[in-house]
């Protein structure tokens, strides 16, 4: 009978399975972990931390605009932006018609000052 | 007027005045040394609209009223040279005002305050005393290149005092109209200092019927003089009549419209008759040839600026207001009447002002 273990050349055992396997090294405890598989890791911490901050700012500052803001200011100065300003729109009714107005409204001229001058006005 | 007519805000008291049109209402009240007028449709709108330019107006004159002492221009003075952080307001304020002056060449200077202040106009108008001397040289202009503006940051020299009168009151129209408009929503505002005025909204039929002449108090005789008359709020002045030579109606729908005027707010020293348009190139009050000059362009503050120019500009303003494109009414110290750029010729024709601002872009620029 053909033996078909003859040209081995040499018989290894298997591990047991309790066993590593054979050129198999176990990391004494002290080692640290892999540097890149730790910076990975703080980063990917950093980054969810600064997107839960930036969410919640987000939310603030939305929300404090939404009450301080009249919504149909459109001044470019800062002062519109005053939380003192606290007129509230009104909507119109659409379909006013402009009125038909003859006598002037406002005379345009130099600007004479109130009161009695400098005694030339 | 009867008590009714009577319309108190939290300060300054505003006076309801008749303008011969049941279809707008119209309110008076001092501001800024002179008269602040709000016309609005549908008439009422008008209570609510009242505190809104109240607003912008307080605002104007706590950061750049230089006869305020604890104004924020005033504190700035009171220090001296520095570089500053000036608020927003203030900051659009004074980059207007340079804008003002590059525009038109350097004709419109925020830097003569210390020239004015030498002649007297060193307190509000109605505070000026007659007599004083006139300094026999003219108090120096700094020149507004002097003067640099970063954002909110104004670096301010020595020496250099600013009067923002030449733009200033424009802006204040320009803004309180807008604010009013915004919170009105709807319908039509004009908001005039003094008769510099801006509009918002859309105005009656044909545009706001105004009247132009040398003195904003002035009214066209037999015309509104009932309506006029109505305004009375404690001693009040009755209204003179308007030259009929050279008083004009016009009508303007959009813009602002400016009317500066050498025949008003003037006093006396040394015996000699002053004014409050002051000419860099010399220091003393401008003395060329026209006595008023009328500007309609896209903003209230565009027009004071041009006005005021023109005014100082003497024979070359005609020719600058053309090159610019806006149409202008210049009156002569012997009545002569001058119109540019498409100011119409005949009594109750509509003026377009300039599409596009050029004032006010500039004024982005100033501020970097």
């Amino acid at each position: 009978m053909e033996n078909d273990r003859a040209d081995e050349p040499e018989r290894r055992r298997l591990p047991r399975f309790d066993e590593p396997p054979a050129g198999w090294r176990y990391a004494p405890a002290w080692q640290p972990v892999d540097p890149r598989d730790s910076g990975i890791r703080r980063t990917r911490r950093a980054s969810n931390w600064t997107a839960a901050a930036l969410v919640a700012g987000v939310a603030v500052t939305t929300g404090y605009l939404a009450h301080n803001i009249p919504a149909t200011s459109t001044s470019t100065s800062g002062h519109a932006r005053s939380r003192h300003h606290t007129t509230k729109p009104v909507v119109q009714a659409p379909a006013a018609p402009a009125p038909a107005v003859q006598a002037p409204v406002v005379t345009s001229g130099g600007s004479g000052a109130r009161g009695a001058g400098g005694g030339g006005d | 007027m009867n008590t009714s007519d009577m319309i108190m805000t939290s300060r300054p008291t505003w006076s309801r005045v008749g303008v011969g049109s049941a279809g707008v209402a119209a309110a008076d009240r001092d501001a800024l040394g002179t008269t602040a007028r709000l016309v609005v449709w549908p008439p009422t709108n008008l209570s609510r609209l009242l505190a809104v330019v109240d607003h912008e107006l307080d605002l104007l004159d706590q950061q750049a009223s230089r006869f305020r002492p604890d104004s924020e221009i005033s504190v700035l003075h009171s220090r001296g040279a520095g570089s500053y952080l000036i608020s927003d307001g203030l900051a659009e304020a004074i980059g207007i005002a340079l804008a003002a002056a590059r525009w038109t060449g350097g004709r419109s200077d925020p830097t003569v305050g210390g020239a004015l202040i030498s002649l007297g106009y060193d307190r509000d108008f109605a505070a000026i005393e007659s007599g004083g001397r006139v300094p026999p040289e003219p108090a120096p202009i700094p020149g507004w290149q002097a003067v640099r503006l970063s954002g909110n940051v104004l670096k301010l020299p020595a020496d250099v005092r600013l009067d923002l009168g030449a733009t200033a009151k424009g802006l204040g129209a320009d803004r309180a109209a807008r604010a009013a408009y915004a919170a009105a929503g709807g319908g039509g505002v004009l908001v005039s200092l003094g008769g510099d005025l801006a509009v918002a909204g859309d105005p009656p039929t044909g545009g706001w019927p105004l009247l132009i002449a040398d003195e904003h108090r002035q009214i066209r005789a037999a015309r509104n003089l009932a309506a006029q008359t109505e305004h009375a709020a404690g001693p009040v002045r009755p209204p003179a009549e308007a030259d009929p030579v050279t008083a004009q109606q016009i009508r303007l729908a959009s813009g602002g419209l400016a009317t500066s005027s050498v025949t008003c707010r003037q006093w006396r020293r040394d015996g000699q008759l002053l004014h409050h348009i002051i000419d860099p190139s010399t220091g003393r009050p401008a003395d060329g040839p026209w006595r008023t000059v009328s500007v309609v362009a896209a903003s209230c503050a565009e027009a004071n600026a041009a006005s005021t120019a023109a005014i100082i500009a003497g024979f070359e303003a005609e020719s600058w207001l053309t090159a610019q494109g806006l149409p202008a009414r210049l009156i002569g110290h012997d009545g002569t009447i001058v119109l540019t750029a498409g100011w119409p010729a005949a009594d109750g024709g509509r003026v377009d002002p300039r599409a596009t601002s050029r004032l006010l872009a500039g004024a982005d620029l100033e501020r970097g």
